[in-house]
């Protein structure tokens, strides 16, 4: 096999792993988490608010 | 003391005031948010502090307590900061019964000290006047008087006590200043007479309050208790420590149709009596040096908060906002395009042929590079929500929105989780646990991602910039700013009426009233609003190096693979588009357009809708990889308007139209495609099968009104003759 298919299969799998990842995070999140993982909620700061 | 002077409430549901069980004198602090209240409590009882949950609920307990000069000890209790004793909420709530001694395992007070802002004693004195009315030793810490001195505010002490009856001690918290007056004051009130209730109701509404007053004080209150629960009830339900005293709730209900046909809205009354007497108040003891009564806020204020004005400018300032999006982002979004397009240029000049070239040219650059190009997009648009927010203008359009919000039922708390949700819907719905009421909270998070968030923005603007033309109407409003300020109105007007669906039905309940604090308006400083911008774009362009790039990898195997024997002499774009349809995605792609087939979507746009699952951008994304993978790289590879436009169908129609792309827009508007979002969801709506329950159906309802919404905006553009 090419080095140059190699190298596509492993970005390829690095992109699922990460995508796999990703989507286990989210799920524990819903679960027990605290909604962090999911997304952006604790990158994306909310609105201030002044009420 | 007050024992034998106070009776408390009694018979089912509350229970008899508890005795202090050390012999120390007990004292309560109460007052509104952010007036130095607990400074004063770390002043007077030094670190011996206590601090702990009150019975069930988790409002914070803090107690201390110090040696009087007389060698008495006292215990102060630090309550909730709350602006009114309206008990809406679990700390107003909380507040009221310790004061009125039926607070699981918290003694009566003997004295209460409200803390008051000399700064803003208008709105501190609506609780203080409440506060007056329970037949309790009060004394009034006029605290914060430096601050207000400062301010060319001066509130006369001695004329203040007269007009509240009680005692007026100035303080200055963070300075310990006042505080042996304050001691002392609080050791004589229990032998000063009680104060009362200082203004007299009109006498409609006098009477109308007589048979509440009548079934509380049978129901074990005191008169002057009675009085003030009774006017309070005029505006919220009969509920906690009210729900044992029987007949109440109908002689309430009387009372509302009374006081509404004497020509007044129950719910306003109890606000406008006492702020009508604060009035009185504040015009005799509060001086002001070197200005004139109304400041520039307040000068603002009278036009924005207009019941016409207030409104029309909102609308305005968002058509600014949406028209500014097209014409100031046009240009550097090409910008942007030129250089990502010229950059996948440079990569495939240097890389040699084969699936790794096409990966990084086709997958992530025409991918990644999709979306990134409408980052000046989205820096225009936080650059605005920054500002409004910075100058104080965002407090205003909550304000304005009350209205609306109250109009379906909802709190006026709702706005703050729904403008979050402008941002993103994940923080937007965590913000709803600033929401006392479980029905409200659900009804909120069942609607909050339905304001179009920041991951809809690549959507309608590569649909509207590709599909709606650049005309001026009336000579200076461009129509791809209507269309794009249509879809953010859509979805919050929709948000509105299906929470005023929820509140009708589902989740029926009583509307609670709000109390917000409008800041002063002032100049931004641009440091902060520089962050604010670059904190946003940072978290868009790092969603694009993470999720959108993988996604975008992962899509682009699985439309370049299975390879596609194509026989010599077919044509490239023939066999580019056979390549498509035989991908797995391709294949994938034929399985689902069936269901969105009636919507007038192709295989291309069905798959790209179900891989926007993962975050509402990668449909752009999506788009980007398939047509990247479909065409030879050139100057303008990631131009994906320029393929949209020229696709076209086997018999050589134009494949997308603009009113598909309306349609697909509506769709996005109700549509939950967001994974982030749902699990948000579950979490905080009760977790495991409760929370799944309603992250199930909200996810239905949501696809329902989706479907259905861009299957009559495609059905009935046909039917008008727009070409689909």
């Amino acid at each position: 096999m090419e080095i140059q298919t190699l190298i596509v299969i492993g970005i390829i799998l690095l992109a699922a792993v990460y995508l796999g990842n990703r989507i286990y995070r989210t799920a524990r999140s819903a679960r027990d988490g605290d909604g962090c993982a999911a997304g952006c909620g604790c990158d994306a700061p909310p609105a201030r608010s002044r009420s | 003391m007050i024992e034998g002077t106070q009776e408390r409430p009694s018979g089912e549901a509350v229970s008899p005031p508890v005795a202090p069980t050390d012999g120390a004198f007990r004292i309560a602090l109460i007052g509104n948010p952010n007036t130095g209240k607990s400074t004063l409590f770390n002043a007077l009882t030094g670190l011996r502090q206590k601090v702990g949950n009150y019975s069930g609920v988790t409002v914070e307990r803090v107690e201390g307590r110090y040696r009087s000069d007389s060698g008495r000890t006292v215990s102060v209790l630090d309550l909730p900061g709350t602006y009114s004793l309206s008990a809406t909420s679990p700390d107003e709530e909380i507040a009221l019964s310790v004061l009125l001694g039926i607070a699981e395992k918290t003694e009566a007070p003997d004295v209460v000290v409200v803390v008051v802002d000399a700064l803003h004693l208008e709105r501190n004195l609506f609780l203080a006047s409440q506060i007056l009315e329970l037949g309790l030793p009060v004394v009034i810490a006029l605290n914060q008087v430096d601050a207000a001195g400062a301010a060319g505010i001066r509130v006369d002490p001695v004329e203040l006590a007269m007009l509240l009856g009680t005692q007026v001690v100035e303080t200055v918290a963070t300075r310990a200043q006042g505080l042996e007056v304050l001691r002392r004051a609080v050791e004589r009130a229990p032998d000063l007479p009680l104060p009362t209730r200082k203004f007299s109701l009109p006498d409609e509404i006098f009477s109308a309050l007589q048979p509440v007053e009548t079934s509380l004080v049978r129901g074990g209150f005191h008169p002057s208790t009675a009085g003030m629960e009774a006017l309070r009830l005029l505006s919220v339900d009969p509920g906690g420590h009210l729900k044992g005293i029987s007949g109440l709730d109908a002689e309430v209900e009387r009372a509302r149709s009374a006081v509404e046909a004497a020509g007044h809205y129950p719910r306003a009354v109890e606000a406008e009596v006492r702020y009508g007497w604060i009035a009185e108040v504040v015009d005799a003891t509060v001086h002001r040096k070197g200005t004139t009564g109304s400041t520039l806020t307040d000068r603002i204020d009278a036009v924005v908060l207009h019941r016409v004005f207030g409104p029309l400018i909102f609308v305005a300032l968002m058509a600014l906002v949406f028209q500014s999006i097209f014409s100031w982002a046009e240009p550097l979004m090409t910008a942007v395009e030129g250089l990502v397009g010229a950059f996948g240029v440079q990569v495939q000049a240097l890389l040699p042929p084969g699936d790794l070239r096409s990966l990084i040219v086709d997958g992530v650059i025409a991918g990644v590079g999709a979306v990134v190009v409408f980052l000046p997009q989205i820096v225009i648009l936080f650059l605005f929500i920054g500002f409004l927010e910075a100058t104080g203008y965002m407090a205003r359009a909550a304000f304005i929105m009350d209205r609306f919000m109250r109009g379906v039922g909802l709190h006026g708390k709702s706005f703050i989780p729904m403008l979050s949700g402008y941002a993103c819907a994940v923080p937007g719905i965590m913000a709803a646990r600033t929401i006392e009421s479980p029905k409200d909270r659900l009804a909120t998070i069942m609607v909050v991602p339905l304001m179009s968030c920041s991951a809809r923005l690549p959507v309608y603007t590569l649909l509207i910039g590709t599909f709606i033309p650049p005309v001026l109407i009336a000579g200076f409003l461009n129509l791809q700013g209507i269309m794009l300020l249509a879809m953010y109105l859509l979805g919050t007007v929709a948000a509105l009426l299906i929470a005023g669906l929820f509140k009708k039905t589902l989740l029926r309940g009583p509307v609670q009233p709000m109390i917000m604090e409008l800041p002063p308006y002032r100049l931004p400083d641009v440091r902060s609003l520089a962050m604010t911008v670059s904190q946003r774009a940072g978290l868009f362009l790092k969603r694009a190096g993470t999720i959108i790039l993988a996604l975008s990898i992962v899509l682009w195997a699985l439309v370049s693979y299975p390879r596609s024997d194509v026989p010599a002499g077919v044509a490239d774009d023939v066999a580019q588009e056979q390549q498509l349809a035989n991908s797995y995605l391709g294949q994938a792609g034929q399985v689902v357009s069936p269901i969105f087939e009636p919507l007038g979507y192709d295989w291309k746009i069905s798959v790209s809708i179900i891989s926007s699952f993962a975050a509402r951008e990668v449909f752009v994304s999506t788009m980007g990889t398939i047509y990247g993978v479909g065409s030879e790289a050139d100057e303008t590879s990631v131009a994906l308007r320029d393929r949209l436009l020229q696709e076209r169908r086997d018999d050589g129609t134009v494949a997308y139209t603009p009113l598909i792309a309306v349609g697909l827009m509506v769709f996005y508007v109700f549509a939950m495609m967001c994974m982030s979002t749902n699990a948000v969801v579950v979490r905080e709506t009760g977790g495991g099968l409760k929370g799944l329950k309603w992250a199930a159906f909200q996810f239905a309802w949501m696809f329902v009104l989706a479907y259905g919404a861009a299957w009559i905006v495609y059905r009935a553009g046909l039917m008008m003759g727009f070409a689909g």
